[in-house]
């Protein structure tokens, strides 16, 4: 019973407060807006944790359909709540992320004067995503996915009176919507084959699907989690999405967004099961992202867009043991990803917080800004190294547990082997080197702060040292997930674990050679390989192709509208009210306001009611 | 014989009290017009009610010409009011009330 | 002969309301309303009911009649109307006309009829009854309407 109302709240406690915030925390109230937030954030964290204790302890799986909600030519799907192991693992993870972010957030955006609408879209966004996770059919799967899309757009584009903010979430948004209009054509197609799209049916009745049809919904389900997720061909949103407030890049990269797509990807494994084609195409692209996002990371120079190329590349690891069938690993470097990361953007977020006076109102710094900082903030720059070294992936912190399950899942091809230690020695280079330049080093062509530096205060610097704490400690969790995964429980194998650690150390030597022994080596190859440089800053051509394309698309509207809206269709209907306006006025003749002709009107119609009465009684002989 | 006289009586003064009413501008023409339509009326009433031998009729023709008389007499007072408000008490110039 | 004065009252009814039609003049086609009024009147007389004869020739001829009339005269000069000060001599005279000569056919008629009365006499007490028992409510909100009605009259004349 318990289980079962801690389920319904936590889906129902986020509504409630964003009820509350909406209706009764407006005007002065409005910069207390926090307060409801954080606390639904507490309970459902509190839920969360109990759930995935009950399913750790032995709960059998909950699958409650609460309330038909459609039912339409055979068709049926129900509001409902699945609770089983991956469910309550990722939720746990993404309550306790968000419920630190909340905090940071209170403090990080103070003052602004969008402060009460900022949480109702933050815990919007958190609501979005936690019912996504609780969700048991794809359709109402897809009704929070949409939920994040728009919460994520409203945030992106929180800063409205800036027209990058304002691009970036049309970016976004637009380029989810490309993603989402194949998750919903799964969505029907799934409707179409089995009538339901509640995950029990599907996944038991996927087996007896033509081989072509579950490769299609496979295929499209994995189109749609490119987009949410930022893999390769609909990867471009997500750089750009840093134009929004820090707190919200963090939700967004370790908890909410695009956790949303591997998520949709670890649930559907029962469906992609029988579709390997899909699944091979998982993987190239899995490596691709992860590969090319790493190197594109480790030449970029502003703070939030490193750690977005980052994601990205640890996205991409993910789907690349979800391709290889590791439930486990992709969940396992979900969680301790969704640490780290919110550890390093958070600890970004100090650093702009830090330097606000120095940047003259610019919502990012670049590695230029920062620099030497290590003496003025110890605990931001403990806190990033502790999250780089989880990142890097080198013992005892939580990424190597993980990654190390991502690349054993792999291990057994060669090239496949290759590629992820290349990525896996690129994540080491690209973290240590935005650390060594940020907050290490004195550099000829650094700028630093100019003005005195804010430090953060408690509420910044509570959940940065929880993060840290758990970032650090994270790969404790292996085991008990693996138990409630149902996997064998993760055994590191000596032999992956020493080339990961390898090619971490290696990426770690060439950071360390790169950026301390040759003080200016970062802006000096940029003189003497421009062409590399723009190259990468726009993903090797990827951006300048899909400009292009917007470019092309938004053309051909310009020239439908002007030839047809413009030049046929406005005149037509406008003409069509012309002449309605026209016969109103001729009409209007009929009743000018003379009582005789009224009087006239009435006769008539009197004549006619005779004359009609009249046939009857002639028609009655 | 008498019958028929009547009827067409009747039926001229009602299509001349309705002409009446349509044709003239003037309040007080109009109102002069249903006054000859009523009358029309009456008659008819009158004359069915004594062909039949019917009380009813005869009381209903009664009230017919009492409220006749109340309704002249009203017409006759918003007339007065709409001269004195208007210079040129037309029914047509009387608007305000229109949609 | 009571066919030969109704047709000569459905005659000049008639005719008086022609003449009110075409007249352009509201006072003359007041007065042609009050010869139809007279003649109708009349027509009830010689159907058999003298009383609704009389209470026509008293509430028409002697109230509205009388309020339209002050009406013209007290709107008359400035509704715009050249004419509309009173009635032509000519028209005058065939208004007399129209009057007096079915008047004297009904003088002469009613002489002739008489007998036939008795069953119209029944029927106008039977009239009396049902207004007072039956119809009561009715009668006494006409009443109150005529009163109220005439009070309005009053007091726009008043003013």
């Amino acid at each position: 019973m318990m289980t079962q109302y801690a389920a319904l709240g936590v889906v129902a406690i986020p509504a409630c407060a964003l009820l509350v915030g909406n209706l009764f925390f407006h005007g002065r109230w409005a910069s207390r807006m926090h307060l409801p937030m954080i606390l639904s954030c507490l309970l459902v964290s509190l839920c969360s944790l109990f759930l995935a204790w009950e399913v750790h302890s032995g709960m059998p799986l909950l699958d409650a359909a609460l309330r038909p909600w459609i039912s339409l030519n055979g068709c049926m799907d129900s509001f409902g709540l699945r609770i089983d192991a991956l469910s309550v693992s990722v939720l746990a993870m993404v309550a306790v992320v968000s419920t630190l972010i909340h905090v940071y957030a209170s403090a990080y955006m103070q003052g602004d004067p969008g402060y009460g609408r900022f949480f109702l879209y933050f815990h919007f966004f958190f609501l979005s995503m936690v019912g996504l996770l609780v969700s048991n059919s794809y359709l109402q799967l897809y009704i929070f996915w949409e939920g994040v899309g728009l919460s994520s757009f409203l945030l992106i584009g929180f800063w409205r009176h800036k027209e990058s903010a304002r691009a970036a979430a049309w970016k976004a948004f637009l380029v989810n919507r490309i993603g989402d209009v194949g998750f919903l054509l799964a969505v029907l197609l799934m409707l179409r084959y089995f009538g339901t799209t509640r995950f029990e049916v599907v996944f038991r009745l996927a087996g007896e699907l033509p081989p072509g049809i579950a490769a299609l919904i496979a295929g499209l389900l994995f189109w749609g989690a490119c987009a949410k997720s930022a893999q390769f061909p609909l990867h471009v949103w997500l750089p750009d999405a840093m134009e929004g407030p820090t707190p919200v890049s963090a939700l967004m990269h370790a908890a909410t967004m695009v956790t949303a797509g591997v998520f949709l990807l670890a649930r559907s494994m029962p469906l992609f099961a029988h579709a390997p084609q899909v699944m091979s195409a998982m993987r190239a692209i899995g490596l691709l992202t992860a590969l090319a996002a790493a190197i594109v990371a480790a030449t970029q120079k502003d703070l939030k867009r490193i750690l977005a190329y980052s994601t990205i590349s640890q996205l991409g690891f993910m789907v690349l043991a979800l391709g290889a069938g590791n439930v486990l690993a992709a969940v396992f470097h979900l969680i301790t990803h969704g640490f780290f990361k919110a550890l390093l953007f958070l600890c970004a977020g100090g650093v702009i917080f830090a330097l606000h006076d120095s940047l003259h109102g610019a919502t990012s710094a670049s590695v230029d800004d920062a620099g030497g900082l290590s003496g003025r903030l110890p605990i931001l720059t403990g806190a990033f190294l502790i999250g780089a070294l989880s990142l890097a992936g080198l013992p005892p912190f939580s990424g190597f547990f993980s990654k190390d399950l991502v690349l054993e899942s792999v291990f057994s091809s060669r090239p496949l082997a290759v590629l992820s230690l290349l990525t896996a020695a690129g994540s080491s280079f690209y973290i240590f080197r935005m650390w060594l330049l940020a907050f290490l080093g004195d550099r000829s062509l650094q700028r630093g702060p100019s003005s005195p530096v804010h430090a953060p205060g408690l509420r910044m610097k509570v959940p940065i040292l929880s993060l840290a704490v758990l970032s650090a400690a994270g790969g404790m969790l292996g085991a008990p997930l693996a138990a409630m995964l149902g996997a064998p429980a993760p055994s590191l194998d000596l032999h992956v674990s020493a080339w990961a650690l390898g090619s971490a150390l290696l990426g770690f030597g060439a950071a360390w050679r790169a950026c301390m022994s040759r003080p200016d080596f970062d802006w000096d190859w940029r003189k003497r390989a421009g062409a590399f440089e723009r190259a990468c800053g726009r993903d090797f051509g990827w951006q300048d192709f899909t400009d292009g394309f917007a470019r092309a698309m938004k053309e051909c509207a310009d020239v439908i509208a002007d030839a047809w809206e413009n030049r046929r269709w406005d005149p037509f209907t406008e003409s069509l009210a012309d002449s309605c306006v026209g016969l109103g006025e001729q009409a209007c003749a009929l009743c000018r306001g003379r009582v005789n002709e009224y009087a006239a009107w009435m006769f008539l119609g009197t004549l006619l009611l005779i004359f009609a009465w009249v046939l009857r009684w002639v028609s009655c002989f | 014989m008498i019958e028929l006289l009547l009827r067409l009586l009747c039926a001229g003064l009602f299509i001349l009290g309705a002409a009446f009413l349509v044709r003239r501008r003037e309040l007080l023409a109009m109102l002069i017009g249903l006054e000859l339509m009523i009358n029309a009326a009456n008659l008819m009433i009158v004359r069915t009610a004594l062909a039949r031998g019917d009380a009813h009729g005869l009381a209903a023709a009664l009230i017919v010409i009492a409220a006749a008389a109340a309704e002249a007499a009203v017409g006759v007072a918003l007339i007065l009011a709409l001269y004195r408000d208007f210079a040129e008490p037309e029914a047509e110039e009387i608007r305000e009330l229109q949609g | 002969m009571v066919t030969l004065a109704v047709a000569v009252c459905a005659v000049a009814a008639l005719a008086s309301a022609g003449l009110a039609f075409f007249s352009k003049n509201l006072y003359s086609s007041a007065f042609c309303l009050l010869a139809v009024l007279l003649q109708v009147a009349l027509l009830f007389c010689l159907l058999g009911s003298t009383l609704l004869g009389l209470l026509q020739l008293l509430v028409y001829a002697g109230g509205i009649m009388v309020l339209i009339v002050a009406a013209v005269t007290a709107v008359g000069p400035e509704s715009g109307n050249a004419k509309a000060l009173g009635p032509s001599r000519a028209h005058a005279w065939a208004l007399l006309a129209l009057c007096a000569v079915p008047t004297a056919f009904f003088l002469i008629a009613a002489r002739h009829c008489a007998p036939s009365l008795p069953p119209a006499a029944m029927l106008e007490k039977s009239m009396a009854r049902l207004l007072f028992n039956e119809y009561a409510l009715l009668t006494e909100a006409v009443g109150l309407l005529v009163l109220v009605a005439s009070l309005s009259v009053l007091k726009e004349q008043h003013d």
